[in-house]
Formats: structure tokens, sequence, C-alpha cells
């Protein structure tokens, strides 16, 4: 399928390489590592009709749940020209933009996106995207260890359990030394001694648990320490909140999938980071800035490549290559079109389902959690003679189960127990009688 | 040719160093930066900073690649060339006067005479042209 | 005058409304308190058809494999089916939060039967699809490496890597903390002499592109997985070049212990412009153990997430992998079959060596001996450089291949056609290269004809502008 060769093609072909058949090209392979097709357990190929049919059955056996869950991806609407302009093909099936010349389009839009998650973020600059939103706060740990030198960081424990799992595998492969800041009434104890000088406090705003941080703590001992301050945000969410930089951020991360991106069973993602002037020249992966031509005329071409594994090699800041290219200009479209009001009415419609679902589950004795303000998530305690009667219900009548927190690792002893807790989630795409209708569920099981 | 003045003394590295009374002021040499290119950034380190003889010291970027300046002997940092950050192409335009990186207090001047005359760098770059 | 987005608005112009909330509003200000911001932020402010504008002429000024011949040498530039993209946007697997995991089966039953496929065509015992990227996949595989050396007690801190490498293997490798040392290529492959003196019981692991980087298939391998399993070391497979491969060998047969795919190169998905990829990585039993959590397994007719693995290197991504892309390699390896993924590689290898003979009297092609899915060519002999060439190429319209690489080969120009390129394509290339370096004047000051002259790249990175408020500063 898809190559063009007809038998005249091959024959003209194989004359001009002077061999017979094709499997000449392969002589210098050893014969005993050449497949043998012949028991190659392989299945034969399908018709495109085929081929989809079968998808369909595969897609079948997905539930089509109203989502109210959340931890790091989130169900928001997704304007129907983000698509329609990043699906086009000349952006899809382009590479990396080397070639400046004939890159412009994507190379612009690059630029533009750096543009909004430095607005967005609060930074100076930010980079081209990374893998996701876990991905992102790992490499901001290696630059920020890379910046001062000390193998120790100090990790609160509201960061997203599964962004704490990836920054512990790679600061075991890397020789990282993980201290642990733990989680007490809902919010992270900054102020906890630590032994020894570490390169980085590094903290999620809103934490996982839907809180609002102490950011002076954070700010605090971050600067006592003179460490770097490394903040994993919520893109929409940041629209209403105050700046990390205010708070000494020098590095800010998150999952940029809130942006126009769909959920897609768990990715492609979005990996944003942004950071100081200051520390630009140690920022990871690919860059896009703007010149001119040998007309004068303007022009973008990536750049400080320098730090880059295909010039560093082995010095390289980082072994990171691909961004998320597509992604982050389905982003750029999507910012374009809410614009900046458009953004903070995301976060205020989002917040005020969530909070009104929190009233709701109250009211019928649910019992939240409320040590903290919480944004657009927040936890509720299920008991255990109800949890499993809960789950199904709501499964069979369409709604997606809340998160069990007590199955995450807890890296922390100190850290308080989440047995029993589970997550909830409103963004503004659920409506007033989807929202009624789960609580409605919760009712029957609280009767 | 590149230039590689005699009253200077060289690294196997590339780096040029002068005596100048208990310290000494080193840059990268001509050649190095003729191999480099058009250098687009210098990371310096802090004043008052130590290093081992052959630690790295500072980098140079240009587009196309990356190089280490590094210690010449034990010592301290002494002042740096701040005049880099914002003008890094004087190392391409002066390599010898306004582009020098640092000075640097050596704990032992007496390693220095083991450094290279104009007549054995000469050669060193011979070598690998 | 370039404009950016936003110089196509006026304030308080819209692009999109959200619905209007229906439940009671919130003060975020009262909430929030200290922490709360009223900052506007300086984003555009456009309609619509201002985004769709602006975006579309972005699109009418970006080469692609869809409107252009981009032979670009290790990345495989072949087409990418439409089907896929169907795939991609069914809303069934689209719209599935992770963590809803009794929504989940057909998506993870589709993970798992790529997982399967990807076995089969490597001859390795286990994949896992999480690392998001080749690189991400690189490293994951180092991870696994060094946990294996670690459980069994053995400090190994080198990785030996050919100077023809791929820059992100021994970036990955460093990552890792790991030594790097390099073996020097003969003739164009892994001198197994050098290679031999190189190797320790400090020797974690080889880390070997094959083909490699110059289109060449290491026929020393056997030779080659003898000499660095005998000291005890392990053989990583960088996946690059797959596309030579499927239906003809595997890196399992040759006795690599672990590796990664390109399902964005070897499984037809699409760069998008650098990503998002993906970098399934593939083990032999005895790394098997050590795979990321959650690992992928059947159980009785169903699929699961298998947490339970006290063994795992852990998590290496937020979730199970970039799903959007698996299952559009996952269409792929549906429709191709054995006999189509067999097709592929040979056509691919097929077209390498036309167009490398086509070649042959247009520029030096340092490696004669048979090339495989791509070449290395080089202009050290004419009076081009290999980046006047690249530059040139575009004004006809052909993307330019890989130039500068492998770094063992000077003025090298890495060409890779792929198997989607008819024989006509190829001719027509070729006769275009011998236009270009007869033309010598107007190829040097190449590009002409494209939306911008050649950029200064030495004011990009002297004096970075990285976002519109720097521009606006700068001004």
């Amino acid at each position: 399928m898809y190559t063009p060769h007809t038998a005249q093609d091959l024959k003209k072909m194989l004359d001009l390489l002077k061999i017979e058949s094709i499997e000449e090209l392969y002589k210098e392979i050893p014969k005993e590592v050449r497949l043998d097709t012949r028991t190659w357990d392989f299945p034969e190929g399908k018709s495109e009709s085929e081929a989809l049919r079968i998808l369909k059955d595969f897609e079948a056996k997905n539930l089509n749940l109203t989502t109210f869950i959340g931890l790091g991806v989130y169900d928001h609407e997704i304007p129907s020209a983000v698509w329609a302009l990043a699906g086009k093909a000349e952006f899809v099936t382009s590479y990396t933009p080397y070639q400046a010349e004939a890159s412009q389009g994507m190379l612009q839009a690059i630029f533009e996106y750096q543009s909004m998650i430095a607005e967005i973020t609060g930074m100076d600059v930010a980079n081209a995207s990374v893998y996701d939103g876990a991905t992102a706060l790992a490499e901001a740990m290696i630059m920020a260890v890379g910046d001062k030198r000390k193998y120790k960081i100090a990790v609160s424990m509201g960061v997203n359990p599964l962004y704490r799992e990836v920054l512990a595998t790679y600061a075991k492969a890397i020789g990282i030394e993980i201290v642990w800041l733990p989680l007490k009434n809902g919010q992270t104890d900054f102020l906890m001694e630590i032994e020894g000088e570490v390169s980085a406090y590094i903290m999620q705003q809103p934490n996982f648990l839907g809180f609002v941080e102490d950011t002076n703590a954070f700010r605090i001992k971050k600067e006592q320490a003179n460490s770097l301050g490394v903040v994993s945000i919520n893109p929409i969410l940041n629209t209403v909140l105050r700046k990390p930089v205010l708070y000494g951020a020098d590095i800010v991360c998150g999952e940029g999938q809130s942006l126009g991106i769909p959920i897609n069973s768990g990715g492609p993602l979005l990996g944003f980071m942004a950071t100081t002037r200051k520390l630009m020249r140690k920022l990871p992966g690919r860059i896009v800035g703007m010149t001119t031509d040998q007309d004068g005329k303007t022009a973008f071409v990536l750049t400080l490549q320098a730090r880059e594994q295909h010039i560093r090699r082995e010095k390289a800041s980082s072994n990171i290559c691909t961004n998320q290219a597509l992604n982050a200009l389905a982003a750029t479209v999507y910012i374009s079109l809410l614009g900046p009001k458009g953004l903070k009415e995301v976060a205020q419609s989002s917040i005020n389902n969530t909070h009104y679902l929190a009233q709701e589950l109250e009211a019928i004795g649910v019992e939240i959690c409320r040590l903290n303000p919480f944004l657009m998530e927040f936890p509720v305690k299920i008991p255990q003679d109800k949890i499993g009667f809960l789950r199904e219900t709501l499964l069979s009548r369409g709604f997606t189960p809340p998160i069990n927190l007590g199955e995450f690792k807890s890296e922390c002893k100190e850290s308080q127990d989440l047995t029993d807790m589970y997550l909830l989630c409103a963004t503004e795409k659920r409506t007033k009688a989807e929202i009624d209708a789960f609580v409605a569920v919760w009712r029957e099981i609280y009767a | 040719m590149s230039k590689i003045p005699s009253e200077l003394r060289y690294t196997r590295t590339h780096e040029w160093v002068k005596v100048d009374g208990d310290k000494v002021i080193v840059g990268i040499t001509d050649y190095a930066q003729s191999e480099l290119g058009d250098v687009v950034f210098v990371e310096l380190p802090s004043e008052g900073d130590d290093f081992e003889a052959g630690s790295e010291i500072a980098t140079i970027e240009s587009v196309k690649g990356v190089s280490e300046i590094y210690a010449p002997a034990d010592g301290v940092v002494v002042e740096v060339n701040e005049e880099l950050e914002n003008v890094p192409e004087l190392i391409n335009e002066d390599p010898y006067k306004d582009g020098w990186v640092y000075t640097f207090k050596v704990e032992d001047m007496s390693v220095l005479e083991d450094l290279l005359t104009a007549d054995e760098y000469e050669a060193v770059i011979k070598k690998e042209e | 005058m370039r404009k950016l987005i936003w110089d196509r608005g006026q304030k308080d112009r819209r692009g999109y409304r959200i619905a209007k909330s229906q439940t009671p509003a919130v003060s975020i200000e009262k909430l929030l308190g200290d922490d709360y911001s009223k900052d506007s932020l300086d984003l555009p402010e456009v309609s619509e058809l201002d985004v769709v504008r602006h975006f579309t002429f972005l699109a009418h000024h970006n080469f692609s494999v869809d409107s252009n011949f981009y032979p670009l040498g290790s990345c495989t530039m072949k087409y990418n089916p439409k089907i896929n993209d169907v795939a991609s946007n069914m809303a069934g697997f689209r719209d599935v939060h992770p963590l809803a995991i009794e929504a989940l089966q057909g998506s993870l039953e589709v993970m798992y039967q790529t997982q399967e496929y990807l076995c089969k065509i490597s001859g390795m015992d286990a994949v896992t699809l999480q690392p998001l990227a080749g690189a991400h996949g690189e490293l994951t595989g180092l991870m696994l490496i060094q946990a294996y050396h670690r459980d069994h007690g053995e400090n190994r801190d080198e990785v030996i890597i050919p100077d023809s490498a791929h820059g992100t293997n021994p970036a990955s490798a460093a990552m890792c903390g790991y030594k790097v040392v390099e073996v020097k290529s003969k003739d164009g492959m892994v001198d197994v002499k050098e290679l031999r003196k190189k190797v320790s019981n400090k020797t974690a692991a080889l880390m070997l592109t094959n083909p490699n980087t110059l289109g060449l298939f290491e026929k020393d391998i056997c030779e080659i997985e003898k000499i660095v399993h005998d000291a005890g070391g392990l053989i990583y497979y960088d996946g690059a070049n797959l596309n030579a491969l499927m239906g003809i060998a595997t890196p399992g047969d040759m006795g690599f212990d672990v590796m990664h795919f390109n399902l964005h190169k070897t499984f037809s998905t699409p760069h998008g412009g650098g990503g998002p990829g993906s970098g399934p990585v593939g083990v032999k039993k005895i790394l098997e153990p050590y795979l990321p959590k959650p690992v992928i397994v059947k159980k009785e007719h169903k699929v699961l997430l298998d947490y339970d693995r006290d063994r795992s290197i852990g998590k290496v991504a937020s979730f199970y992998g970039n799903f959007g892309v698996v299952l559009r390699a996952f269409v792929y390896m549906t429709v191709l079959g054995k006999k189509g993924l067999e097709d592929a590689s040979q056509m691919a290898v097929l077209n390498a060596n036309y167009l490398k003979v086509l070649l042959e009297d247009v520029l030096d092609i340092p490696y004669s001996q048979g090339a495989m899915h791509e070449f290395v060519a080089s202009s050290h002999h004419q009076e081009l450089t290999a980046l006047e060439i690249a530059k040139a190429l575009l004004d006809y319209g052909y993307h330019a291949p890989t130039v500068y690489f492998p770094l063992i080969v000077s003025e090298a120009l890495m060409i890779e056609p792929t198997e989607t390129e008819s024989p006509e394509t190829l001719e027509e290339f070729a006769k275009t290269l011998k236009e270009i370096l007869k033309n010598l004047e107007t190829s040097k000051n190449a590009p002409h004809m494209m939306f911008i002259k050649r950029t200064d790249e030495v004011k990009a990175a002297r004096h970075p502008i990285l976002t519109r408020a720097q521009m606006l500063e700068n001004k």
C-alpha cells in the first residue's frame, strides 16, 4: 500500500542498478539474521473499510462518559476552528523547521506560542514546548540542578502524584536526591527544615487536591536556601492567580492540554516551560527567535541551538529533540480565539461549576474537604461502604467515577493520609443539567 | 594564518595566558575564534570562584558549536570581562585584547612555566590543520 | 512587515465565546485574597475569521510531505495516509479520560495490539508505549539498562557509541550519568578491532543504529553482538532506521536487548512540525521486569493496566503514551499487514539505491557499497557547499536533505527518499541537483523564490528575541 511502483517501474529501476531482484539489495545482511517471511507470523493487510470496521469495534469498547474528573487533563470546550487550522496538512506533515526559509509558517506560529506562554506564565521567555506536564517538570528539575550544581531538590507533596512518580524515575536515573515536603491540612509544609543545600524548591499551584498553596512560605524558603523556584501551573487558572514570578518562580511549567487539545486517552499532550531572561540559555528543547533575512525582512529561525543535543552531544542540556509543535500550534489558535477575556471566562465558569457541584453534594450529606480555598477541583471523603455502589451507578448512568487518591503512591510518611479521599472537577463545559444529573446519582446512594 | 603574539603563553586547548603581576589574564586564541566562527554568547564564571587546573571555567558559544575554556592552573577568578555579555563578538574582533575573558589569581605561578611558547603553540595548530 | 496574530486584532474583538455560565458566580477575588490577579493579559483580540486568515497564511508558507518531496535523511518523511487522521479523530478514542479506567477498554486493546505488532516486527519480547518520542525512548531504554545492572550488583558506567551516531545517543547516555566512549568507524561501519579494545567490565551498553546513519548495514553485527555480550554489556538498538528492515530482519534476531521505535518515522505518523512523536521501547525477557509502570497486559480477554511491578523503573510520562500517535501507527500496520510492511521496506531501499545511482555523476558518494533506505552524498569536491545546495533545492520546491550529518563526512548531504515516492520524482530530483550545480551563481545565494531569503542566525543567537514582548522592547 501507498508505494507507487508498477512492474515497469521495478524493471527500469533494477536494470539501472544492474541487479536481477530486490533480494540482491539485502546481500550485506548476514543470512543468520534474515527473517523468513514464510514463517513470520504477522496478519495480512486489510482494506480501508475493513480497517475502519476493526477500529469502530475497538472504539465501541470505550465508554462515552460525561467527565467530572481532571488531575492534570481536563475536558474543556474546543472551538471548531482550532483543529480546522492546526489540522492543516501543511503543518501536520512538516518536520522540525530546520530549513527556516521553507518553514516560516510553523516558525512564526511557535514564536507566537512562546509569546503567549510567556504572557500567561508571567515569565520572560518560553521554549517551543516539551512532551507533557510531567516531563516538563522533570526537565525543569534537571535545568535547576544544572544551574545550581547541587544534586538535591525539595519537592512538594502537593505536586500531581503522577508527576511525582516521573520526577522520582528521572531523579533516580540521574542521581538526584529528592526531599519530599509533606502536605499538612491540604497545604505543603514548605517551612520544614532540610539538611544540606538544594538546587530547587518545586511546587504546584493549585496543588493536586485543588487547593491554593501558601506561596509566601514557598518564597521565603526558596530565597533562604538560595535555590531556584520551580512552579507547575494550570494555564487556565493562572489567568486569575498571582503570577508565580511574584513569589519566587524562576521556572514555570505545566500541562497545556487545557488549551484546545483533546484528552486523547492520555496523549499526546503539551508540556510548556518558561523562565527568566537570566536562565534563558539553560532552557532545554527547541526555541524560535526573531531575526532578519538578507534583505532586512523579518524572519523566524530556530535559535540558541548550541544548548542542544545535535551540537553538544553528551554535553547538551537535555537529550530532547521532539517538541509537541502541532499541539503548541493548536494552543496558539485556541488562545487567539479565546483572547485575554475569554481565557478568564473559562476560569470563572469552571470555578462557578466546581463550586456549585461542591455545594450541591454537600447539601445531600457528602463530606467535602474544605481545608483551603479550591478552584476547579476538590477532594471529597467517601465512606468505604458507599464507594463500590457509587462507582457502579455512576458508570451505568454515563458518568466518570471520582479519582481515588488513596491509590497513589505516597513518597512521604509525614504527609497527610488520603485514604478514602476522592477528587472531583467540573469544567466550563459541564452544563447545570449535567451537574444536577450527576448529583442526583449521589443523592440516591447517600439517601 | 592566525595571529600568535610572541609575548603570550598558550595552552593546548587554545587559550592564551598573559602574566600580569601576581595574576594572569586569559582569553582564547585567534585560531580558536576563527574555528568557532561568530561568537554569540559567553558564559562567565563569578568573581571569587575557585577552580582546579584543567576544570571548565567558562563556555563560548557560536552558532555552530560550543567551546569550553579551562583553568590554566589552580586559582581564583579575580575579574571577568562583563563587556562580553552584551558584545560577545569582541572575541572575534580582538581576541587578544578587548576579547579577554577573565583574570585569575594563580596559587603557584611556577606551574605557568609549563605553558606553551608562541612557537610551540604554532606547532600545535599546524598539526590540527 | 510581517503581521503577528496580535496585529490583526482590535481591543474587545472576540473569536470565540464559551457557553454562558448557568451556575452561581463565585467571587474569585474573595476566594483567593492576596493570591488573586486582576492583571489583564496582552493576548490577541481577534475574530474567528482573523484567526482563520492568519493561520491559513502561515500554512501557505510551510513545506510539508503533502506538498513537497522531503528527502530528509534519518527522518523518514514518508507519506502519512489519510485513514490515520480519520482514526485519530474518532470521538470514542479522542474524548476518553485516561483515569476513567472502565471507559478505556477499547483504547487499551488498541495499545495492547500495537505492542504485539511491534514485538513481531522487532523480534523483541515486550514493548512499552509510554515514551513520548524517540529521544524519550532512548532515555527510557538506558534507564532499563541501568536498572538491570544495578539489580545484578554491577557498577558499569560507560556507554559505547559509534562516531556516526545521532546526537541524542550521547546526550541520553550522559543524562543517565554514563560516560560516553566513542568508537571510530572504519569504511563507514563500526571498527570491530577498536570496539574490542573499548569494551570492558565497565561497559554498560553499546548503542547502535542499524542500518547506521550512513545507510549501511553493519554486516559484522553478529560479531559486535558477541563482543559486547561477552564483556557483560547490553546492546541498544536505535530504531531511527527501522524503515529498511520491516519483514526483512529484526533487531531481536541480531541480538539487541533493548530498542526504541520512532512511530513518526517508520510507522507513518505525521511529524507535526516537530512533534508529537512516539518512542515505544522494546525489550528482551531479561529487561521486562524493569519496564515503566503501568504495563499494559492481557488477562482472560481483558486488557489491564498492571501497576504491580516491584522492579519497574517507575513512570516516565503522565499516562500511557501518546495514544493518538499510537492509534495512527496501529492503523498503518493493520492496513499494510505482512506483505505491505515488507514491500514498504523493500521499496524504501530500492528508491534509495536508485537515487544513489542517479546521483553518482553529480555528487561524491563516499561509501559506495550497497545502501539501505538512505545514503550519504558529499559536495566536498563541488563548488557549492552542502548548505548552498540545500538552500538552492528549496527554490525548486524540494525540501533539503539533512546536511552536515553524520559528522564523519564533510559537506554531507544525507538523502532518504522513502518508499512512497515514484521513480519519476527521483529522476526529476536528480536532474534538479545537476542544474543547481551548473548554475553556480544563482545557487550560491539561494533561495530566491521563497518568502524570505537566508536568515541572520548570528543576530538571532547573539541578541535573542524570543517573544513579542521582547520584540516590542527591542524597537
